[in-house]
């Protein structure tokens, strides 16, 4: 055996046995947590297509900042959009009518900037899958930027149909027993 | 001399990599817990500090016997000499929970935040300790990064749902179990939620 050889071999045989406790991959509790992630996140990729509405909830707190799941969920969105431009729904939900304004042009210049051709995507207001109701408006965002008017109808947070602007929460009201 | 000369290299090598081994595994000297505190020590050398799994297995098998004194000293342990080790956070907080210790298990669970802000499973169980103290928007908060960084765990949008529900906001709770669960399955939990919280919810029709 030349020397060359029984370097290799013994440096196999040490990198081998080195093993680190603070690896988490290897360590107890965490293990198996992640088996299955990437069909999980697939199913749920799914869903958010199916679903294309994007709620106050992907916002910071009355802001139009897409928090962190916010700009995930529309990411997801974006790569469909880009392959399939269609109907997107975003939901206003008692917000102040200037403040949905802003996050419906915060939601488009996300989309634009993801490559989605945002002039063939139709926004709205309205539920997922439809429920029958119509919705306040259809914003139909053309070559132009949208223009958005309205009053303003209270924060959000405290319900999803605390103002009448939400006609298409498909009788959700929030009434306290 | 070539046959020595190899010896040599073997023994060097061997030595650099224990030494590099050991750097992950080796604790400090001078720390004033005494492993056998803690049940059985598995270092062989004996005089050596206990390893990251004695640690861990003690803590649950003490939390596990409802020692929880025991256990709280040996999660403190682990996180002490593995600050960056989360699933000490997490059963720590976890005990403290059990007890009813909500604030504690909160600064627990922030104090390994520091340690990996973008650790999902502890911004889901602060997320938790807030639902708990009826604190709804921090709870959403939580949930939402938890959500974020692990967006294949349903567990955390599940969590946002309850969260949205106990805020009113049935339709957004409705939304993220259509994410997550059959159909059937998230009317039923939004019927559930809505006797629960007394907020009303009516199935959507369908068209």
């Amino acid at each position: 055996m030349n020397p060359k050889s029984i370097l290799s071999c013994s440096l196999v045989a040490l990198l081998a046995g080195c093993w680190s406790p603070a690896d988490p991959e290897v360590m107890p509790g965490r293990a198996g947590q992640w088996s299955g992630d990437v069909i999980r996140a697939a199913a749920i990729n799914k869903a958010i297509v199916t679903q294309h509405v994007i709620y106050p909830y992907h916002f910071v707190v009355n802001t139009d900042e897409l928090n962190p799941l916010g700009q995930r969920d529309l990411t997801v969105l974006a790569d469909y959009y880009r392959k399939h431009p269609g109907a997107l729904s975003v939901r206003r939900m008692g917000a102040a009518q200037a403040l949905y304004d802003k996050r419906v042009a915060a939601v488009l210049d996300k989309l634009k900037a993801s490559g989605v051709e945002t002039e063939r995507l139709t926004v709205a207001d309205v539920a997922p899958g439809g429920d029958g109701i119509s919705s306040e408006r259809v914003v139909q965002i053309l070559r132009e930027p949208a223009v958005l008017t309205g009053g303003t109808t209270g924060a959000e947070g405290g319900g999803d149909s605390g103002s009448s602007s939400s006609g298409a929460s498909a009788g959700m009201a929030p009434t306290m027993q | 001399m070539t046959k020595h000369w190899l010896s040599l290299i073997v023994a060097a090598t061997v030595s650099v990599g224990l030494n590099g081994c050991e750097t992950t595994t080796k604790f400090e000297q001078n720390d004033p817990t005494d492993p056998s505190h803690y049940g059985e020590n598995d270092d062989s050398l004996g005089n050596e500090a206990p390893t990251i799994r004695t640690l861990h297995s003690t803590a649950r098998i003490c939390a596990a016997r409802g020692q929880d004194s025991q256990a709280e000293l040996a999660y403190s342990e682990l996180i002490k000499r593995h600050p960056h080790y989360m699933p000490g956070y997490e059963e720590l907080s976890e005990l403290y929970l059990r007890n009813e210790m909500v604030e504690t298990a909160e600064a627990v669970l922030e104090a390994g935040l520091e340690a990996k802000p973008d650790d999902a499973v502890l911004h889901n169980n602060l997320g938790m300790c807030h639902l708990f103290e009826k604190e709804y928007d921090e709870a959403l908060e939580q949930f939402t990064e938890a959500a974020s960084l692990a967006p294949e765990d349903a567990r955390s949008r599940a969590n946002m749902a309850v969260t949205l529900a106990m805020m009113g906001r049935m339709d957004e709770a409705y939304a993220n179990y259509q994410l997550i669960i059959p159909e059937d399955d998230a009317r039923s939990n939004m019927h559930l939620l809505s006797d629960v919280t007394g907020y009303a919810w009516q199935e959507p029709v369908e068209e």
